[in-house]
Formats: C-alpha cells, structure tokens, sequence
C-alpha cells in the first residue's frame, strides 16, 4: 500500500508539473468563473439553464481532454524515458503500478473537477443572490431549476405492432383491389417505413375539441405535493417555421362510482378555468399546486388533454416531449453533485482508457488511439441516431453506429448537464445504468486487457 | 536445486530481439552460463553491443530471454519477493527531474515498503555517504551528471540490498568520488553482499572485482578469478628482502652465469586487465565473431585529423628513414605510420627501450619543426590542387 499510494502520489506530481495540466486549468479556472459571471439571458431561467449547459459542458470537456492526455502521458512516457526501469525493478507488481497511475491521474482530474464545479455553483448562486432579478422570477427558478424533480413518461403504444396492423390492412386492400402481393424488398422496407410513420402520428395528434389521455404509472402514492407538466405541442405540423400561438385545456381524468353505486363513471378536473396559451413547438411547464392528490394509491395517474386550438387545427404532442410529469424530489445541490458524479464516472473511465493506451504503445500512438477510440464513440452515436426508416443511409447508419456502440463509450451520455438545467432529477438508476454500460461493460474490459499486456510487457525492449 | 550461497544461477541464457513480424533482427546474448556467489563482487566486462546491458536486464526481470533460465536468489527475476533483495543502478540515472534528493529516496524507499521513519533514517544517512547532505532540497533536474550518479549509488542502497547491480558505478564521478564507491563496494563484499558490476574502466573493476566474464557478441569469453586470469604463468617472479646493492649485484653477476635468462625480478608477474580484455577482444574479432553491436572504432576519421594521405605517407617515409638510421647497425624495425609512433620518435622515450639503441646525434627540434613546417607546406599546396 505505501508502494500504491507513493506512485500515485509521484503521478500527481508530474501531472501538476505538466505545462499542458497547467495551461488546462489556466483555461478551465477560465471557464468556470468567467461563464457563470458574464452569461446573460432573456430571463432568468435562461441565464441559469444556459450557466449550467456551458459552463458544465465546458468543464466536462477540458477536464476529458486533460484525463485522456495524462493518462496516456503516465505510462508512455515513462516507459520511453526509461524511468519505468527504476520503479519496475523494485518489489512492486506490474497491475499494481498500472493501477497507481490510473489513480494518480484520476485523483488530479476528480480535483479539478469539484474545484471548478463549486467554482460555478458559487458564482451561479452569488449572481441569484444579487438584486438582478425580481422575486417572482427567483420564485420559478427555485421551482423549475434549481430543483430536482422525478420525471415520468406516459405509457407508449406499441409502434410496431400497430404498423404491423396498419401493413396488413394496406395488403388487405391491395388484395380487395385485385392488385398482386408486393415481393420487392425495397418496396416492402418502404411501406414499413411509411405505416410505422403513420403509426407513431397516429399517437402524437390530437384532433380538434378531443380529449386525448395519458396513463402514467410508479408515482409516490396521495402526495399532497406539487406537480409539474412539462411538454411541447406543434400546431398543425411538426414544421417550426409554421408554428403560432395555440390552446390546450389540461385536466386529470379520475373515475368515480355512480350515485346508485352500480357503476362507474369517468370525468375530468380541469386544470385551469380557461384554456392555457402557449407558442407552438415551444416547451411549455405548468406548475399543479397538490397535484399529488390526482395520484391513485397504486401510483396510477391519468392526465387528459383537450386541444382548443383556436384555428382548430390538429395538435401534435411528439414521444420525446411526453408529456412529462415532474414531481419534486429534492433539493438542486443533490442534483448539482449527482450531474458531477456522472462527469466523474467520465474523468474515471476517461483516465483509465489513457493509461491502458499509454501502458502498450509509444506516446504519439497511445495519444492517436485514445482520441480516435472517443471520435469513434462520438461518430457512432451520431449515425445510430439516424432515422432507421428515412433512407439507406439511415438503414447502414443505425446498424452500424450500434454494433460500434456495443464496444466503445458513448461520452455524451455522461454529460447529464441538460437533465440537471431542467431541473429533471438525476436518478442512481441513471448513473449506475451509464457506469455499468459505459464504463464496466465497454471501457474497463478494454482496460484490463492492455493492463495484462503492460503486465507481460518488456520495458526495455531496444536492442542493447 | 541451488546451492545455499549461490546468488545468481544463469544457464543458457539467449535473447534473440526480433522485429516487428517476429523475424530475428539481433541475437544479443548467445547461451551463456555463470554463477554470482554471496560476498563476490564479479565485473561483467565487454565492449559496446557484447549483451552486458541485455544480461543485466534479464537479471533484473526488465527482458524476458528467449531460451535458457535465469534464476535469482533461487526464483524468477520478476518474482517480487525477490526483487525485495535487489539494487539497481542503471547506466544512466532515469531518476524524476521534478525531485529533490531527498523526495527521490523517500519515493524510492515506499517502493520497498519501508516506515516514514526508516525511510528518513536511511535518506539521511545515504545522502552523507554520497556526499549530497547540502544538496537534499535541490531538484534532481538541476544536478551535474556526478550528483545524478550519487543519488543513483543512494537509491540503489535504500533497501540494504543482497545483490547489487551497478551498471557503470563510476561513470561521471571525479576521483574521489570514483574511490568513494570503489571503498563502498568492498564495504559491501565484508559484509557478505554480492556485487555485480559492469564497466569499462578496467582499472575501477581491477580495483574491486574478485571475479571477471568478459562478453563478446552475446557470449562469455573468459571468465573466472580476476588472480587467474591475470597472472601469466609463463614468468615468474621472485621477490627477495633485504638485499643491499651489493648482494642484487652478486645475484644478479650470478644469475648472468649460471641462468640463461637475465632478468633480475623472480615470480609471476601479473598483466594489466586492460591487456587481458584487449587481448580477448581481439582474438574474438580475429575469430571473427558476429556481434549485434558496434564494433571497436579504428582510429580517428580522417576528415577530423586534419592531415592529408600526402602527409601522413610524407611522415612515414621520414620517420622510417630516422628509425633505420638509428637502429641500421643492429636490425631493421618496421615502424607504423601511426601518430602515436611519430610522437614517440620526436619526443624521444624517457624510459630505456628493451633494446640498447645505438648512440646517435638526435636532431634538435628547430630542425623537426622547421621539417614538419615544409611538410605541411607540400600539404597544403597538395589539397589546395
């Protein structure tokens, strides 16, 4: 353990020494106080959603590079300046030195991590603090931001069974017409396409005056607590360029006993006594004061919606925007420090994959393969995303930015920044989930391997 | 199974480094075998590229040998119980520029485990013995390579080790500090340690070693006590006390009758280590060995003598007439057109040759300037056409 905690100790100290850490935390130092102290927005939670989305980020950003570049900086460059002689001919076990590294390298980026996360948290808070804003505007900050609130999605319909549904009433009728059975692939992908497009239309619209529900389920049972539903809702289309002014009446849907008590009837408690306004295709939030009492004590919830869109268009509530109930869960700083714990886990996984390159190729190379082995994560992510069903590219994209994914991290899901802006809490579910995927099941088999291949490796493998 | 005091065990030891792809570039040690016993200090002897480095690597766990065993204190190199009772100092202290003197023992002493309060023991203590006390806050970056070669003696002593290896102990250190380790390395030999040290200043292993091997191209080429392998047993030498000049008189108007050699010194007179790794050398080159490494150079390059081929040939010629001169009356000496050889001539030897030479007006050195001032005049005129 002396052995452990002396090389980690050394590593900590060349990394401080380091003209490249020294010029990173000049920048960070940069970062963290500058953008909370100088961002401004329309409002107020703007000027708090942006600090955190640029100033977090930022760091995220800085503090990978520098975890990434010291880690491959720990092993190589010592095995090239032959200073790893020195340490690997003492009683010390080769994983043991690995590991030292890593920590040392870990313990340099988690400090400057929490530095510059209190940094920003200080400066954001001091600016709340000030006179700047009005006390109404402080008021929806402390509800909409600076909270932690438990999100739920409502139910989803199954889109590909009713695009099944939807293909096998398009065959029907082509046979009913008399026209032949398609036997084209392409033709066949094309209608797949289309009838799961179609299917996943048919559960975002909402038709004029009608009342559309959502069933939400696991909510904390009679709660007399707030409520929030956040969501966006398109007018018309799903265009933004053709998006105006609409209506929407929200509402629980509850079922009560008939008066004989033989039945059961439905109704709905409005929301509001008017229809809210709201911009098209912009997020919209609601706050339901005792909105926990709408909470059956089995954790059901209905939410109803109504579109009184004034030109009685169709209105379009797409999967990703919910709508979403929020529920409060606790404070911002439990958040604040969870968003920090998930950059932690990046700085940890990102340290580790430096050292394992640094601990089996030159500098140059280990520097190259570390950052191409994130690029590759980045650019994966990027064409998973495409649309499976909008071209071939988006067929190729998808199969292949997946089948990358299975082996190499995907780093935008450590920045949990957005979630922590709009005060959306940061689950442990969440954390352990991108831990387990990101870093047990991708990047620390990747580490152990190259740490068992130091552990064989001959350091001083120049012919003498 | 080893024996008790059997330190080192190397048998067939090989290394063959191959490239990329796994063809063989070097067989830089080629099957050697030896021993290192407790309490012997044994020099490894060899020129540039004969393996030493690459033996004392595979001793040290830092390479793996192609075939062979190598066995250390009875296990493998890289066992860490075994490195527990190693020291080490490499050819060139890789020590941590960022460092101070005394940071660099302290770190060193964690990695064998030692409490605070040894670690601060021993720091003090072996920064006296380097002779560094003054300089224990100072960073290892700004030391001279003699400090940097202290500091490395130090560290490679933080754990009282059973076996040392210095590779190159002395190289950059002044006298004195050159003696300071040779003192340090029979200190250790009293107290049973066993010392392996490679060098090339023959004289440093001379001084200390009760053991040579001497490497060429990847295999041992003589070995054994330094007390055999130095004494020629061809001579012999008699050591006599008390004899006044009188008496060596007599003894030696004696010797001259009586003993057809007329050497007055009796016993076996002992060859320098330095002839004995020339002489091995050289018979290896005649044999002519394949080595991985450099070869011996062969003088200085032309370009950076400053003497042209004319020149040199003009020197020879005047030099061999002078010697023939001198020596015509008794027999004809082959003198080579070497610098060292012209220098010799011209300064006269101050020590009596083996052969009397006859009396012989010697030229003064007006003459020999004033020869050489026309000779680097032809020269001249030679490279400027």
């Amino acid at each position: 353990m002396r052995a452990f905690s002396a090389i980690v100790l050394l590593t900590i100290r060349s990394a401080v020494r380091s003209r490249t850490l020294q010029a990173l935390t000049l920048l960070l130092a940069a970062w963290a106080v500058l953008i909370p102290y100088t961002v401004t927005g329309s409002d107020v939670m703007e000027f708090a959603r942006m600090t955190l989305l640029y100033s977090l980020s930022g760091i995220t950003a800085i503090l990978g590079m520098a975890a990434l570049w010291l880690g491959c900086l720990a092993l190589s460059s010592d095995i090239e300046d032959k200073r790893a002689h020195m340490v690997a001919t003492k009683p010390v076990p080769r994983i043991a030195i690995f590991c030292a590294k890593w920590a040392g390298v870990f313990t340099v980026a988690l400090t400057l991590l929490i530095v510059s996360t209190a940094a920003v948290y200080a400066t954001m808070m001091y600016r709340i603090s000030r006179d700047e804003f009005s006390e109404t505007d402080k008021a929806r900050l402390r509800d909409e931001v600076l909270v932690s609130r438990k999100s739920f999605y409502p139910r989803r319909a199954d889109y590909a069974r009713r695009a099944e549904e939807i293909m096998r009433e398009s065959a029907n009728k082509r046979i009913a017409r008399g026209l032949p059975e398609e036997n084209d692939l392409n033709a066949t992908i094309r209608t797949r396409r289309q009838a799961l497009s179609k299917a996943m239309s048919e559960d975002s619209a909402m038709d004029f005056q009608r009342v559309r529900l959502w069933f939400y389920d696991g909510l904390e049972p009679d709660t007399k607590g707030s409520m929030f539903i956040r969501t966006r809702v398109f007018a018309n289309s799903l265009s933004r360029e053709t998006q105006q002014q609409t209506r929407i009446l929200l509402g629980f849907a509850m079922v009560r006993k008939s008066e004989d008590g033989k039945s059961e009837q439905a109704y709905i408690i409005p929301l509001s006594d008017v229809p809210e306004q709201l911009t098209g295709g912009a997020v919209f939030e609601r706050k339901i004061p005792n909105g926990g009492m709408a909470v059956t004590s089995d954790g059901r919830l209905a939410l109803a919606v109504i579109n009184c869109d004034p030109n009685k268009e169709t209105l379009y509530i797409q999967p990703g925007d919910g709508p979403i109930v929020m529920i409060p869960a606790g404070g911002f700083l439990r958040n604040y420090l969870r968003a920090t714990l998930c950059m932690a886990v990046a700085l940890l996984t990102l340290s580790g994959l430096g050292c394992a390159f640094g601990a089996v190729l030159s500098t140059p190379t280990a520097i190259f393969m570390a950052v191409s082995y994130v690029l590759l994560g980045c650019l994966a992510t990027f064409v998973s995303s495409q649309d499976f069903y909008e071209n071939d590219f988006g067929v190729v994209g998808h199969h292949v930015g997946n089948g990358v994914l299975k082996v190499v991290i995907d780093l935008s899901e450590f920045d949990q920044t957005e979630r922590l802006a709009r005060g959306e809490l940061i689950e442990w579910k969440t954390i352990g989930d991108l831990s387990g995927r990101n870093f047990a099941l991708r990047a620390l088999p990747l580490v152990a391997l190259c740490a068992l291949l130091y552990r064989r490796r001959e350091l001083a493998g120049d012919v003498q | 199974m080893s024996a008790p005091d059997v330190v080192v065990e190397v048998v067939g030891l090989t290394k063959v480094f191959r490239d990329f792809w796994g063809r063989p570039r070097a067989r830089a040690v080629d099957g050697i075998d030896f021993t290192l016993r407790r309490g012997e200090v044994t020099g490894l002897l060899g020129p540039n590229g004969s393996g030493k480095s690459t033996t004392v690597k595979m001793l040290l766990g830092l390479l793996y040998p192609t075939a062979g065993i190598v066995r250390v204190f009875g296990s493998s190199p890289r066992d860490v119980a075994t490195k527990k009772m190693i020291g080490y100092l490499p050819e060139e202290s890789y020590l941590y520029r960022y460092l101070t003197a005394e940071e660099t023992l302290d770190f060193f002493g964690s990695l064998f485990g030692l409490s605070r309060s040894d670690r601060r023991d021993r720091t003090a203590q072996l920064l006296k013995m380097v002779g560094l006390e003054h300089a224990r806050k100072r960073r290892i970056g700004e030391f001279s390579k003699g400090m940097t070669r202290r500091i490395g003696i130090a560290q490679a002593m933080i754990n009282d080790p059973d076996l040392l290896i210095l590779d190159e102990p002395t190289s950059g250190l002044d006298p004195i500090g050159c003696r300071e380790v040779k003192d340090l390395i029979l200190k250790l030999r009293e107290r049973r340690k066993t010392v392996l040290v490679t060098s090339h200043l023959l004289g440093d292993v001379e001084d200390v070693c009760d053991k040579a091997m001497i490497l060429y191209g990847g295999t041992i080429r003589a070995e054994g006590r330094l007390d055999e392998l130095l004494t020629r047993r061809e001579d012999v030498s008699v050591t006599l006390g008390g004899l006044d000049d009188t008496g060596i008189g007599k003894l030696t108007e004696w010797m001259k009758t009586n003993l057809p050699c007329a050497i007055p010194e009796f016993g076996h007179p002992r060859r320098s280590l330095e002839e004995l790794f020339l002489d091995v050398v050289e018979r290896a080159r005649t044999e002519r060995r394949s080595t991985s490494g450099a070869e011996s150079g062969s003088g200085v390059a032309q370009y950076l003598d400053g003497k042209s081929e004319v020149l040199n040939s003009l020197l020879a010629e005047k030099t061999i007439d002078r010697n023939a001169k001198r020596n015509a009356p008794d027999d004809a000496v082959a003198v080579p057109t070497t610098d060292a050889a012209i220098d010799d001539i011209v300064r006269e030897p101050a020590t009596p040759a083996s052969k009397p030479i006859p009396a012989e007006p010697t030229p003064d050195e007006s003459e020999i300037a004033g020869r050489l001032d026309e000779l680097l005049g032809e020269a001249e005129k030679e490279s400027k056409r």
